[in-house]
């Protein structure tokens, strides 16, 4: 069996008194559309945070394709093939949808190029198009990022991540604040995406969850409180409590 | 550095330009680019200049101040990362090329070259520091660079020639394949005129083509969100580097120059200039690399037609500056190429 593309081993974090991410192990294989689910503060965001470098845990490993990247700075994470897309949207706002997936795709072999045009490199644009196309934005691409909807940004964000030809790609809550028309398009596209790359999301949407994920971990109060396949979740006394109640 | 923590940007945080959102906003669409355009209309206004500028002086300086606005802009416009400070690459630039004059050789390529190598690396020393901060506090660092470079300029005078500065530069000569000329700015402008002006395009040729590359283009990406250029696998703080050293060297050759037209280097203006660049940037427009050379003739028209007439000129400048902010944010080039189109485009419409 070959290695997971991720690795998390004990990771801890707490802020002031506040333990918010306690001893979470997680592994995600090569290939996996794995999803964390969790009430709000049950530390889905730290948790990620602590995988993408964005905060150093207190404890703990983390390991991505072979290597140990704990406290690796964010920009040396992503050029190790790691991409994440925004739970608040994060895309470039006055420049162009295509400009701003273009930026992405140059990203692997032009970063520091600053001899030729940058859009005169074939090979970047070619990529771009194709990205745009993926996200169902290539309609759009003339349209300054912050002209678009709501849920064509939503889109644009994971483009973004998603131009950088990542290995694993994390989504923060990729269908938040969507009408459910645009939630069931991107949902169709994470599960189409999750053919040539390995997922890890953070969802609210339980129909969501259940419909694409192929594992699931559920956290509360920063500790991992169940693991397993979706149908095993749903019927978990523990998580339907946690879900229902919002205490435990 | 808590900034890294939490999701940046895009919550209303308000970018360079947010004029231009407006501008583009209300036609949905991209606003027309200027690249290689930029180059014609400066070898235009050069001419212009050249033909249309009584005093030769004024009209070199406007290619010089010109140049030196346009790398400024580089920071400003397209890295978003104001610099309060930028008289410093300038000074510089200009007492090491009267130095070089004065004591090692009567060469122009060789004082420009210490001019702008020098600057060059200052200005890495200078930006690793300064962009160890953002936004105004990285305006600050780099006010606080030129204070500390105004100081040693008057208080080493040995060197310097402090409060008098370095009277007398020897004529720069110039060597060119098969010939060699003198750049003397009082008995032969027009040759000192047409020498700038070649290297003025050429550099400004370079600089059109750094915002179009790679690079520049991640520059303009790190202005609009930093977070998200990281998270491309871009090294921000390297890229913002980068064209500190750029701009760096660039206001170093304008300086350079700059003592040669003047045969004189001192506190005053030199050190002074830092708000008079950033103005002309601003009233020139920071979304182009045209637009700050084109505020620079402006601005020196300004004064020199308004110094003649009133001791008090500075304010008038000033009222003309503040009322520029208010009316157009996006700067003379932004009202040529926005709103002027903009309204002929809506009556066009409306017939």
């Amino acid at each position: 069996m070959t290695e997971p593309i991720l690795t998390a081993a004990g990771l801890d974090r707490s802020f002031g008194g506040i333990h918010a991410v306690n001893d979470v192990s997680l592994e995600i294989p090569q290939g996996a559309l794995h999803a964390i689910i969790g009430p709000n503060g049950s530390g889905k965001t730290t948790l990620f945070n602590l995988i993408t470098g964005h905060t150093r845990p207190s404890a703990g490993r983390v390991r991505f394709a072979g290597e140990d990247i704990t406290g690796m700075p964010y920009s040396k994470v992503a050029r190790k093939g790691l991409a994440k897309s925004y739970q608040i949207t994060t895309v470039f706002p006055l420049l162009t949808v295509f400009e701003n997936v273009r930026i992405a795709a140059q990203a692997a072999a032009h970063s520091y190029v600053f001899w030729r045009p940058a859009d005169g490199i074939r090979a970047v644009v070619a990529h771009t198009e194709e990205v745009l196309e993926r996200i169902g934005l290539a309609g759009e691409r003339d349209v300054i990022a912050s002209n678009l909807s709501h849920g064509d940004q939503r889109r644009l964000d994971l483009g973004i991540a998603l131009a950088t030809s990542p290995r694993l790609l994390l989504l923060d809550e990729p269908t938040a604040g969507m009408s459910p028309s645009e939630t069931a398009a991107t949902v169709e596209l994470v599960k189409e995406l999750n053919r040539d790359v390995t997922i890890l999301m953070i969802e609210h949407k339980m129909d969501v969850i259940l419909s694409i994920a192929d594992r699931i971990t559920v956290l509360h109060q920063g500790e991992k409180l169940f693991e397993g396949a979706p149908e095993d979740v749903k019927s978990h006394p523990r998580v339907q409590e946690v879900y229902l109640t919002g205490t435990l | 550095m808590t900034h890294l923590t939490t999701p940046s940007a895009t919550d209303g945080t308000p970018t360079a330009g947010e004029a231009a959102v407006t501008v583009a906003r209300l036609s949905g669409a991209a606003p027309a680019r200027w690249t290689w355009g930029q180059l014609g209309l400066l070898v235009v206004l050069a001419v212009v200049v050249l033909f249309t500028v009584p005093n030769p002086s004024l009209a070199i300086g406007m290619l010089i101040y010109g140049l030196w606005a346009a790398g400024l802009n580089l920071l400003v416009g397209y890295g978003g990362l104001v610099s309060f400070g930028h008289a410093l690459p300038f000074a510089w630039g200009g007492y090491a090329a009267g130095l070089t004059l004065l004591h090692v050789s009567s060469s122009a390529w060789l004082a420009l070259l210490v001019a702008v190598v020098s600057m060059a690396v200052l200005s890495a020393l200078v930006g690793a520091v300064c962009l160890r901060r953002t936004e105004v506090y990285f305006s600050m660092l780099t006010l606080a660079f030129a204070q500390l470079g105004f100081f040693i300029a008057l208080q080493w005078d040995d060197l310097t020639g402090g409060d008098d500065g370095l009277a007398g530069i020897p004529v720069p000569t110039l060597w060119l394949p098969g010939t060699t000329v003198e750049l003397n700015a009082l008995r032969d402008p027009l040759t000192f005129f047409v020498v700038t002006a070649v290297l003025v395009l050429v550099v400004f040729a370079g600089l059109i083509l750094y915002t179009e590359s790679p690079m520049g283009r991640v520059l303009q990406a790190i202005r609009e969100s930093e977070e998200r250029a990281r998270g491309c696998g871009y090294s921000t703080r390297l890229v913002q580097l980068a064209t500190f050293v750029v701009a760096g060297a660039v206001a170093g050759l304008a300086g350079g120059l700059f003592a040669m037209l003047n045969n004189f280097v001192g506190l005053q203006p030199y050190w002074l200039l830092s708000g008079v660049v950033l103005i002309m940037v601003i009233l020139g427009g920071r979304s182009s690399l045209f637009g700050p050379f084109l505020g620079a003739v402006v601005y020196l028209l300004l004064e020199s037609t308004l110094s003649r007439y009133f001791a008090s000129w500075q304010l008038i400048v000033g009222a003309i500056f503040v009322i520029c902010v208010l009316a157009f944010p996006q700067g003379l080039w932004g009202l040529l190429t926005q709103t002027l189109p903009g309204l002929f485009r809506k009556r066009r419409r409306t017939r």
